[in-house]
C-alpha cells in the first residue's frame, strides 16, 4: 500500500457499497410503501395522525421521551410485547409510512407506547401521569413534567380540563392547574397512538 | 542514546499558529469530556430517582430526556470528535510530514466546531432537540460542524494529494479513512433525516446506520489510528506485519458499513436487513483478530511497559476494550440473545465499552503522548494520572459488568410477561444505583485527566516532567527486531 | 524508510534524536513483513462459511417485505397464496355494513330490526328465501322468533359480488350460535339470475309464496378453494384456475 489514489478508490469504493445496500436501497424500498386497502371491506391501513397529533411529536421530541419509551412491538417469538399486552401483532415499515417522526427508541425504562392510545383513552389520565406521575404510582419511574401545566388563581368557574388532584399534589384552594398548549399537542399524540390495524404482512400471532 | 540534557525548544524554533490550533482541539476537546461526563453522571442519578430534588427534577433544561441527549453529543462531537481531530491533524502532519500550515484554516475550523456546539447544547437544553438519536441538534447549527469537519478534511486531502500522493505507514490508512467516512457519514444523517426530513420508516433505518458509521467509521477508525502509533512507539517496535494490517483496515472497512441496524434489531425493518447487521457485527470479529495478531506480535511479551508509559498503558488497555466491545456486540447481536438484552441496559455495554473504553482510553493516551511534543510540556504529578487511569479502568469495567448484570435480569423481567411492569422497575433500581456509581468514578477519572493537562500547560518539558509519564523503551537487540 | 532528519528547522516537538522521538530506523508504525499466522486462515475460512449458511437461512430471500426471520423451507415459502376464511372475510364485511342495524352481537333492535342470532330465517334450510332478501332488501312487517319487527332494509345487490354475498352470508350462519351449513357463491349467483327482474324489495307475505328451497346444497360445487372471495389484501384476488 503506497499510493494514495487505489487507495482512496478502495475505501470509497467499499464505502459506497455499504451505503448502497443499507443506506440508498432501504431509502427506495421504504419509498415505494402504500397504504393497504382491504378489498372486501375498503378500510385503509395504516390511517393518517389527526393534525394535533402531528404537533405533539414535537415536544415528544424536545422532553425526550424516546430516551425511556419505545414505539415498536416485536415480533412474539423475538420477546414478551404481544404477550404484555403491547401490541396484538409486531409493528413492521408500514405502520410507520405516514409518521412525520419516528421515535422507535431503544430503552424500555418506561413501557412501550406503540400503542398506548388503544390502552388509556382518558385524555385526564394522561395530563395527570405528565403532571405528577407519583400520583398514579407512588414509586413511578417516570419525570414530572410540570411545565408543560400552568398553574392559575380560578377567575370565576373552574376550568373543566383542570386536573383533579389529591392530597400533597393538590393546588392550594382557589387555584387550578390545567394543561398547557403543548400537553394538548403531546396527548393527542399519544392518544392517536394506535398501531391495532391489521396489516397483511404483519398477521396477528396464533396462540 | 537517551540525552539526559535535553533542551526541548532550539532557539530559532517558534510555536506555529498551527500548533496552537491543534492545542486548540485538545483543550477543548477535554474541557467537552469533563462536561459530558457531568451530564451523564446528572443522568444516571435521574434514572435512579426520576422525582428526586437532588435529580433536578422539575426543571424543564435539565429534564432526563434532555440532559441525555446533551451528554451523548457533547461526548462524541465533544470530546471524541474534537480531540480526535486534533490527534489526527497533528499525527497525520507528522507521519506524512506535511508542512505546518493553514493554521487560520485550523484554528478557524475548531472555533466554528466549538461554537456550534455551544450553541447545539444550548439548543437541545432549551427545548429544541429533534429527538432523532446524535442529530439532536438541529440542522442548522449542525451545519457549523459540517463546514468546520469539510475545511479541515478538505485541506488534509489537499495537502495530502499534492505533497506526497503515498501511504506508507499504517496509521495513516486509518486517520485518513476516517476523515473520508466522517464526511460521508455525516452528511447522509444530516440531509437525508434532518434536511429532506424523511420521515416513514426511512428515518430510524438510515438514523441508526448515520449513529453506528459515527461509532465505527470515525471515531473506531480514528482510535485504531492513534493505536497503531502509540503501541509500536512504546515498545520501540516496528508494527509486526503488513499482511495483517491490510486484513485487519480492509477487512474492517468492508464490514464496518453493514453494521448498521444494530440499534433496531428485532424492529419493523426488514428480515435481510437485520440478518445483515446480525451477519456483520459477527464477521467483525475477524478483522479485530487480525488486529489483535498484530499488536500482539508487536508488543512481543512486552506488556510490562505498559505500567511506567502511561500513553502506551492507555492504548492496550483500551485495545482489550475494543476486543471485548466487538465480541459482545457479536454476542448480543444474535436474534436469541438480543430479544433478552434488547431494550435494557445491557444494551448499553456496548457503548461504554467501546466509546467510554476504546475509544476514550486511546485519546487521552493519545493526549498523553501528543501534548509535550506538540508544546513541549512536560507531566507533572505522575501520581495523580495513575489515579485517574486507575479510576477509569475501574469505573469502565464496573460500568460493563453492571450493564450486563442489569441487563440480564431487566431482560428476564421483561421477557416474563407474569411479572409486572412496575416490578422490573424496581428490580433494576440497584443497577441503576452501581451505574451511578461506575459513571461517578468516570466523572473524577476525567477531571482528574483536564487536571493533569492544565498541570501540564504549566511546566516546560524537562527530563524530569518526561519520565514521569512516558519514560522511553530500553531498545531491544537487533536480532530479534525485524524490519523490512 | 528512515526518519528523514534532514528537514530544515522542523518548527515543532523534540527534535530527533531527542529522547521523544523513536530512534531512527525506529520509526515503527511503518509494518515489518511478518506472515499472517496460520490459525487465522482457519478461522476465516469458518467464517465465510458460516456467513453464507446464515445469510440463506435467515435473510426472508432478500425480500424487502418478508418481516419474519424464520427460516421457510420448500413450497410453503412461495406457494399460492392461501385464500381467506370466508367467515373472516364476511365478519369484515358484516362489521362494516351491517352491524348498525343488527349490532355486533347480531341481536338486531327490538321493534325495529329483527336479530339474526338463532333467528329461523337465517338459519332454515329455504336458502332461496334468505339470499333473495339480501339481493333485494325487505321492507315493512316481519315476525323473527316471534316478535314483530317493522323497518325496512335496502337492496344490496349492486354492493358485493356473489363471492361477498356468500361469505356474508357464511358468517352470520355461523356466529352467534348460529351453526348451519355455508352459503357457496354459486348458489347466490343462481338466485341473482333467478330474480334479476324483480325491481321491489320483498314483503314478508312475498317471500313466504316463494317456494322452500335449498339452493345452498344443489348448487353444484361446495365452496372451493379458488372460488373464495378476494383475499383481504392488497394483492390481486387468486382466481379461479
Ligand atoms: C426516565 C424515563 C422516562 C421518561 C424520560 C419518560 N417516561 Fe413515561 N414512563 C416511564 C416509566 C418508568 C413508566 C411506567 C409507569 C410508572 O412507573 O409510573 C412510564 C409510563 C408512561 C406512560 C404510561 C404507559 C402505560 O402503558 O401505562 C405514558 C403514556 C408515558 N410514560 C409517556 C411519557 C411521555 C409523553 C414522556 C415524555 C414527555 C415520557 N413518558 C418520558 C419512564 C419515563
Amino acid at each position: 500500500m503506497k499510493r494514495f489514489t487505489p487507495y482512496l478508490l478502495g475505501v470509497l469504493g467499499l464505502f459506497l457499497l455499504g451505503w448502497l445496500g443499507m443506506v440508498y436501497y432501504p431509502y427506495m424500498a421504504f419509498a415505494e410503501l402504500r397504504p393497504d386497502r382491504d378489498s372486501t371491506t375498503n378500510e385503509v391501513t395504516p390511517p393518517g395522525l389527526p393534525g394535533t397529533a402531528v404537533q405533539g411529536f414535537r415536544v415528544y421530541a424536545a422532553n425526550g421521551c424516546v430516551e425511556c419509551h419505545s414505539q415498536y412491538v416485536r415480533d412474539k417469538n423475538e420477546g414478551a410485547d404481544i404477550d404484555r399486552k403491547w401490541g396484538n401483532r409486531r409493528t413492521v415499515a408500514r405502520d410507520y409510512m405516514n409518521d412525520g417522526d419516528v421515535f422507535l427508541g431503544s430503552s424500555r425504562l418506561g413501557p412501550d407506547l406503540t400503542n398506548v392510545g388503544a390502552r388509556q383513552k382518558d385524555a385526564a389520565w394522561y395530563y395527570k401521569l405528565l403532571y405528577r406521575p407519583t400520583s398514579l404510582n407512588a414509586e413511578s419511574g417516570m419525570p414530572a413534567y410540570p411545565w408543560l401545566f400552568i398553574k392559575r388563581k380560578i377567575a370565576g368557574q373552574p376550568s373543566a380540563d383542570a386536573l383533579q388532584l389529591a392530597g400533597e399534589d393538590a393546588p392550594p384552594p382557589g387555584w387550578e392547574v390545567v394543561p398547557n398548549n403543548d400537553a394538548r399537542e403531546l396527548v393527542g399524540y399519544l392518544r392517536a397512538l394506535n398501531r391495532t390495524y391489521p396489516l397483511p404482512e404483519a398477521p396477528e400471532p396464533k396462540e | 542514546m537517551i540525552n539526559d540534557t535535553a533542551a526541548p525548544l532550539r532557539a530559532g524554533r517558534t510555536l506555529r499558529l498551527s500548533q496552537a490550533a491543534i492545542a486548540f482541539y485538545l483543550l477543548t476537546g477535554t474541557a467537552w469530556l469533563i462536561i459530558a461526563s457531568l451530564f451523564w453522571w446528572l443522568n444516571t442519578a435521574q434514572a435512579f430517582a426520576p422525582n428526586a430534588r437532588y435529580a433536578f427534577a422539575g426543571v424543564p433544561w435539565l429534564t432526563y430526556g434532555r440532559v441525555w441527549p446533551a451528554f451523548t453529543n457533547t461526548f462524541v462531537f465533544g470530546w471524541a470528535s474534537l480531540t480526535g481531530l486534533g490527534v489526527a491533524l497533528y499525527f497525520v502532519s507528522r507521519l506524512s510530514r506535511l508542512s505546518w500550515r493553514a493554521g487560520v484554516m485550523i484554528l478557524t475550523a475548531g472555533i466554528i466546531w466549538n461554537l456550534s456546539l455551544v450553541l447545539g447544547l444550548w439548543h437541545v437544553l432549551g427545548g429544541g432537540s429533534t429527538g432523532r438519536e446524535l442529530l439532536e441538534i438541529n440542522p442548522s447549527i449542525s451545519f457549523g460542524l459540517f463546514l468546520a469537519a469539510v475545511l479541515i478534511i478538505t485541506w488534509l486531502l489537499v495537502e495530502f494529494w499534492a505533497y506526497r500522493n503515498e501511504l506508507r505507514s499504517v496509521p495513516l490508512w486509518y486517520l485518513m479513512a476516517a476523515l473520508l467516512c466522517f464526511i460521508w457519514v455525516f452528511t447522509t444523517g444530516q440531509v437525508i433525516v434532518n434536511s429532506w426530513h424523511t420521515g416513514g420508516p426511512t428515518q430510524p433505518a438510515i438514523q441508526s446506520w448515520y449513529v453506528n458509521g459515527l461509532y465505527q467509521l470515525w471515531l473506531v477508525p480514528l482510535a485504531l489510528g492513534a493505536a497503531y502509533i502509540l503501541i509500536p512507539e512504546g515498545v520501540q517496535r516496528p508494527v509486526y506485519s503488513l499482511a495483517l494490517a491490510r486484513i485487519g483496515f480492509w477487512g474492517y472497512g468492508a464490514i464496518a458499513v453493514w453494521a448498521g441496524l444494530f440499534s433496531f434489531l428485532g424492529g419493523p425493518f426488514p428480515a435481510w436487513m437485520q440478518t445483515v447487521t446480525i451477519v456483520a457485527n459477527v464477521l467483525l470479529i475477524l478483522p479485530v483478530l487480525a488486529l489483535f495478531a498484530n499488536f500482539h506480535r508487536t508488543l512481543n511479551g512486552r506488556y510490562g511497559l505498559a505500567g511506567p508509559n502511561l500513553p502506551l498503558r492507555f492504548a492496550v488497555t483500551g485495545f482489550f476494550l475494543f476486543v471485548a466491545a466487538t465480541f459482545w456486540s457479536a454476542f448480543v447481536s444474535f436474534r436469541t440473545v438480543d430479544f433478552i438484552f434488547h431494550f435494557t441496559l445491557g444494551m448499553e455495554a456496548r457503548w461504554t465499552l467501546l466509546l467510554a473504553g476504546f475509544v476514550s482510553f486511546t485519546l487521552i493516551g493519545s493526549v498523553y503522548y501528543v501534548l509535550p511534543r506538540l508544546l513541549d510540556r512536560g507531566w507533572l504529578a505522575p501520581g495523580m494520572m495513575r489515579l485517574q487511569f486507575w479510576l477509569a479502568s475501574v469505573g469502565v469495567g464496573l460500568l460493563a459488568l453492571d450493564q450486563v448484570v442489569g441487563g440480564l435480569v431487566q431482560g428476564y423481567g421483561l421477557a416474563d410477561a407474569k411479572i409486572e411492569f412496575s416490578a422490573v422497575v424496581d428490580i433494576i433500581r440497584p443497577f441503576l444505583l452501581v451505574r451511578f456509581v461506575a459513571v461517578g468514578m468516570l466523572f473524577f477519572s476525567y477531571l482528574l485527566f483536564g487536571l493533569s493537562v492544565l498541570l501540564s500547560m504549566c511546566f516546560r518539558y524537562s527530563e524530569r516532567t518526561r519520565t514521569t509519564a512516558e519514560p522511553v523503551a530500553p531498545v531491544e537487540t537487533p536480532a530479534e527486531v525485524s524490519v523490512a | 524508510m528512515s526518519l528523514e532528519s534532514s528537514e530544515p528547522n522542523r518548527p515543532y516537538g523534540p527534535e530527533p534524536g531527542h529522547p521523544l522521538e523513536p530512534s531512527p530506523g525506529m520509526f515503527p508504525s511503518e509494518a515489518g513483513n511478518g506472515p499472517v499466522p496460520s490459525w487465522f486462515l482457519g478461522v476465516f475460512m469458518v467464517a465465510v462459511f458460516w456467513t453464507g449458511a446464515y445469510l440463506f437461512t435467515y435473510s426472508g430471500g432478500f425480500d424487502s417485505s418478508v418481516f419474519d426471520f424464520k427460516p421457510k423451507y420448500g413450497a410453503a415459502a412461495s406457494g399460492p397464496a392461501v385464500p381467506p376464511d370466508p367467515k373472516e372475510v364476511g365478519r369484515k364485511l358484516f362489521s362494516a355494513n351491517c352491524i348498525t342495524c343488527h349490532q355486533a352481537n347480531g341481536q338486531g333492535v327490538a321493534g325495529q330490526f329483527p336479530p339474526l342470532a338463532g333467528s329461523e330465517w337465517v338459519n332454515s334450510d329455504a336458502t332461496n328465501r334468505l339470499i333473495g332478501i339480501v339481493l333485494k332488501g325487505l321492507q315493512g312487517p316481519v315476525q323473527v322468533k316471534g316478535q314483530a319487527y317493522n323497518n325496512a332494509m335496502q337492496a344490496w345487490e349492486a354492493q358485493y359480488t356473489d363471492q361477498q354475498f356468500a361469505a356474508i352470508l357464511t358468517y352470520i350462519r355461523s356466529d352467534w350460535g348460529n351453526n348451519a351449513p355455508p352459503i357457496p357463491a354459486e348458489a347466490v349467483k343462481q338466485m341473482r339470475e333467478q330474480l334479476k327482474d324483480r325491481k321491489e324489495q320483498w314483503t314478508m307475505a312475498e317471500l313466504l309464496k316463494m317456494p322452500a328451497q335449498d339452493v345452498a346444497k344443489n348448487a353444484a360445487a361446495p365452496p372451493a378453494a379458488g372460488q373464495a372471495p378476494a383475499p383481504a389484501g392488497n394483492a390481486p384476488a387468486p382466481q379461479t384456475k
